[in-house]
């Protein structure tokens, strides 16, 4: 039942997702052939406004189409699960548990491909300016290279600090899923409800981090003989706060989500 | 035999008012039952308990000796008052839908009566009339091989002539060892297919009978008595 959800859920979202992230490809292509076209070098100032337009238009697209992508994942959440289709959905013969993976990992595939079509599109477009990507290289290598000198970081730390970045990714899909949720155990203002448990939960994450960066603080020693292990410690500690934070998150709101569907579900 | 329905002091209350006030009920299968009484009475909230979307208060349903869960989905066919499908899919795709979830889904069923009714098939549901999206979720509703259909108003939405043809379609189309339950406030277009009655006030079961003893009784159709016995 698990493939067959994410199937219907998939077709409920590619309608406009796919589009508006192809529009990403189509307004990159457009910049790009701007750059190309020494649309900037021109004497004419209608051809330069048209490229400042376009350029301008690219950035927007980027901005725009990643924050509707999110709030259109929000909304069908919040329509499909306990709106009108709610009807339909909770009377499947399908577990909870499946409903809540479903809509999760499909909702995480949709952000990724936003993601992955973002970075892509600006390493695309500024593909155009050689010398400007290698100064970027340089800075970031030289970067590396000075943080190096205090902290010995490694491919482990990189490769653990990016699935600490997915693992906030899930745990941040999740707690959209989680307000919604919560939010339904309001017997009246539901909505507002969830937007008062989603900054609610937001000040106690900021007050846990806040807490992690004092801890530090008052852990590390500062002595220069003890400099590189001490950051290296930093670095190290950074990630597993990170990664240790967002999978309890992410266990809290799975189940805060799925205690309201399975035990608390009021459909009025 | 189990009761298809068994409710023992039901009681829904929404923040402090009383929906359902402590419930027994018994339902036979192979009837088909109308539940009957005016609007706010506790139709629709009884309903939405049997198939697991609200949660009671106090007390206990058991649907074929389960509580509502995965279990009693299975058995149980509902059609809500209210337009549930994504209006982004075509009929066709809705039919796969219910035919990908539901183990007793009868496809062809469903794409007769389609025919019959002259729904395209390959239309977007956003693209129909309020009455045609109704007519869709009877039939997929309807195409099911379900002990127990509950339907909540199916035919307060559609004009008076589409009426006949969606009792006869109900009544025509229903598994003889199932249980209907048929909610509705018009009951002088239901009487005549109805075995049993169950009239609800204020959130109380004020009278269970089979349909045929109420008319002998009180010497009045349904209809009648109904409108007597919930006179504002």
């Amino acid at each position: 039942m698990l493939g067959k959800l994410m199937k219907y859920e998939w077709k409920a979202t590619w309608k406009l997702l796919l589009p508006m992230n192809l529009f990403i490809v189509v307004m990159s292509l457009f910049s790009y052939a701007t750059i190309q076209m020494s649309f900037f070098d021109s004497d004419n100032a209608v051809v330069i406004l048209t490229g400042t337009f376009i350029i301008m238009a690219y950035i927007l697209s980027l901005v725009v189409v990643s924050i509707v992508t999110m709030i259109f994942l929000v909304y069908r959440a919040y329509k499909s699960v306990y709106g009108d289709e709610g009807y339909l959905l909770h009377t499947l013969p399908v577990d909870k548990h499946h409903i809540i993976i479903a809509k999760s990992v499909v909702s995480l595939a949709w952000v990724l491909i936003n993601i992955l079509l973002i970075y892509l599109s600006i390493v695309f477009v500024l593909s155009t300016q050689m010398e400007f990507m290698k100064n970027v290289f340089d800075g970031f290598n030289t970067y590396i290279e000075l943080v190096n000198d205090y902290a010995d970081i490694g491919a482990f730390d990189v490769i653990m600090t990016l699935i600490a970045g997915f693992v906030a990714l899930i745990a941040k899909i999740l707690k959209f899923g989680a307000c919604i949720s919560l939010g339904q155990l309001s017997s009246n203002h539901k909505v507002l409800a969830s937007f008062g448990f989603y900054y609610g939960i937001y000040f106690i994450q900021n007050i846990f981090n806040m807490m992690y960066l004092v801890v530090m603080e008052l852990m590390v020693d500062t002595t220069v003989s003890t400099a590189t292990m001490s950051a290296s410690a930093g670095v190290a500690s950074t990630w597993a706060f990170d990664l240790i934070a967002n999978l309890i998150y992410c266990v809290v709101f799975y189940i805060a989500t799925w205690y309201v569907m399975e035990k608390k579900l009021n459909l009025e | 035999m189990i009761p298809v329905v068994q409710c023992m002091g039901l009681t829904k209350t929404y923040g402090g008012k009383l929906a359902l006030n402590q419930i027994y009920l018994n339902l036979e299968p192979g009837k088909i039952i109308g539940l009957l009484g005016p609007n706010g009475s506790g139709k629709t909230t009884l309903i939405k308990i049997m198939n697991g979307l609200l949660k009671p208060t106090a007390g206990e349903i058991l649907i074929g000796g389960h509580r509502p869960g995965i279990e009693t989905k299975y058995r149980i066919s509902y059609l809500p008052e209210r337009t549930y499908l994504n209006p982004g899919l075509k009929v066709i795709e809705m039919v796969q839908y219910f035919q990908d979830f539901y183990p007793d889904f009868r496809t062809e069923r469903a794409f007769d009566m389609l025919q019959r009714l002259q729904i395209p098939p390959n239309e977007r549901l956003k693209n129909l009339s309020k009455g045609t999206k109704e007519k869709v979720q009877l039939i997929l509703v309807m195409s099911r091989d379900a002990d127990l259909y509950v339907l909540d108003e199916p035919i307060a939405g559609v004009d008076p002539a589409s009426r006949d043809y969606i009792l006869h379609t109900i009544v025509s189309n229903y598994n003889r060892n199932a249980t209907i339950l048929l909610s509705t406030h018009l009951i002088s277009d239901v009487e005549n297919i109805l075995d049993e009655v169950v009239f609800i006030k204020y959130g109380n079961i004020i009278l269970q009978a089979p349909a045929e003893q109420i008319r002998q009784r009180e010497g009045k159709s349904i209809d009648r008595f109904f409108r007597e016995v919930f006179a504002c």
